[in-house]
């Protein structure tokens, strides 16, 4: 409940913004703002070749069969963002989504309207990590984070990279992916796409999207993976080489005795 | 005088003739099949893959296609042609499960499809572009992927300046191996975005026993971006 209120907060924070600059955003902001969210590349790839392929003008796309000024598909992808990925997050490592909201509220006044901020260039926090923050193991994210000053988690939390917050996704115990999943089917079907939870373990989180037309348009996981690009073949190599002893023994035994019989 | 054979012994040989009889040819079928399990591990399987095609009259099936997977396969030219080309130019976007890209490494006589997007069927005909990395033409670092037993069986042949060419329908992108990498499953390194524009090409650690963990790869530096029209 205290969720859905932070999203209608969220639009109202951006909704004058919208109105105000409707032609300002362009179909560049709104493939920014899938990835600021964490759509994944295939989502944005089907974007872009939506925009390629259907009628648009200048203001605005069809996505799906829904059409919105590129101003409108940055507001409505932002607002899946805080909802249900900003907030998700930010909640974890224990900071009022509030906090976050204002964050953006903030900055939305001060800076460039169209978007939250996607980077840290403003707010670099005052404790150094040992190692790159998307490299981190879960306790290790929490323990720095719990290391910043209040106001400078709030900051980090409403500005990490793509790749931060993939990497932080990817590590959420399951109730929480499973919230995210949720959020990314509801944001999905907004976008015209049908999205399908494939796998969610400790590790990982494997969707499914299809477009309208029910063709698969990505299966991937959040962030980047290293395929499985060669094969298990210990039970073959082990199962052929039994086979070929076994063989091989057993045509020497016939063959000793059958040498035997010959020779008396 | 004749030599006498005893009853017993009589009886024993012709025993052993029809164990002879009866074992020979499962055996022998058992060791055929032992050398041809041994060869489908070690040969890269493309390469089987025509004979076995032919032998099951062209019914060797692939692996079932995900449900709404929408595989194309296209012809693509791989000449440089003879058109007028551009450095910077206009990308078509491929839809997940298109190949839109040939690749070729002379060198280590590899050429072979580029589907955008990795699942086990794609990674079945031919290589697989990661969709979390640009499109090949685009800034970043384009990684590309294939089974070490089928079409980068020979990836770690590859040297430093060997020559890598990637024709697609709206260019041809030519690079050269600049490393040769080495990293575990877990390690991304090498996967991650770049504002440098690069080629990751990576396969596993060929394996005979266990699960391979380790994969080897090579990247590489453009050294010419021919697009086919203009921005």
């Amino acid at each position: 409940m205290k969720r859905r209120m932070l999203a209608a907060a969220a639009v109202i924070t951006f909704l004058p913004f919208g109105t105000l600059h409707a032609s300002a955003a362009s179909v560049e902001d709104v493939y920014q703002a899938m990835q600021d969210v964490g759509c994944t590349a295939g989502m944005i790839t089907d974007a872009k070749v939506q925009y390629e392929n259907t009628e648009h003008d200048n203001i605005g796309m069809y996505m799906g069969t829904e059409y919105h000024t590129f101003q409108e598909w940055v507001q409505l992808i932002h607002r899946y963002g805080i909802t249900y990925v900003v907030n998700v997050i930010a909640e974890f490592f224990g900071i009022d989504s509030q906090d976050i909201i204002d964050y953006y509220d903030l900055q939305t006044e001060s800076d460039n309207p169209s978007s939250p901020p996607a980077n840290s260039e403003t707010t670099e926090p005052s404790v150094t990590p040992e190692k790159p923050f998307d490299q981190m193991t879960l306790e290790e994210m929490r323990a720095y984070i719990d290391s910043l000053p209040y106001d400078e988690r709030v900051a980090f939390i409403a500005t990490l990279t793509p790749e931060q917050r993939r990497s932080i996704l990817k590590q959420l115990p399951n109730e929480q992916k499973t919230e995210i999943a949720a959020g990314m089917v509801d944001f999905g079907s907004q976008l015209g796409l049908s999205v399908s939870i494939d796998k969610i373990n400790a590790d990982d989180l494997q969707l499914s999207i299809r477009n309208q037309d029910g063709e698969l348009i990505d299966s991937s996981s959040l962030g980047f993976t290293v395929d499985a690009t060669g094969w298990d073949t210990t039970y073959l190599f082990l199962g052929s080489l039994c086979m070929i002893l076994t063989a091989c023994s057993g045509i020497y035994l016939l063959g000793k005795g059958q040498k035997e019989d010959t020779n008396g | 005088m004749a030599k006498f054979k005893p009853k017993s012994k009589v009886k024993k040989k012709k025993k052993h003739r029809n164990l002879v009889y009866y074992f020979t040819p499962p055996l022998v079928l058992m060791l055929a099949l032992g050398i041809c399990i041994m060869a489908y591990i070690f040969t890269p399987v493309h390469m089987v893959q025509p004979f076995l095609n032919l032998i099951f009259l062209d019914n060797h099936k692939l692996t079932d296609v995900s449900d709404g997977l929408n595989i194309i396969e296209k012809d693509i030219k791989t000449d440089n042609g003879d058109g007028q080309t551009f450095s910077d130019g206009k990308i078509t976007y491929p839809t997940f499960g298109e190949q839109y890209a040939v690749l070729s490494a002379e060198s280590i006589q590899l050429t072979c499809g580029v589907f955008y997007g990795v699942n086990k069927e794609l990674l079945e005909r031919g290589a697989c572009q990661s969709t979390q990395s640009p499109i090949i033409g685009e800034a970043g670092n384009t990684v590309i992927d294939a089974h070490v037993n089928t079409y980068f069986a020979n990836l770690s042949d590859l040297k430093k300046d060997d020559e890598i060419i990637l024709y697609t329908d709206y260019g041809n992108f030519t690079y050269k191996v600049k490393n040769l990498i080495a990293f575990d499953k877990n390690d991304k390194r090498y996967l991650t975005a770049s504002d440098q524009t690069l080629l990751t090409l990576y396969t596993c650690q060929p394996q005979v026993i266990g699960s391979p963990n380790q994969r080897i790869g090579v990247q590489c530096e453009p050294v010419s971006m021919k697009f086919y029209a203009p921005n």
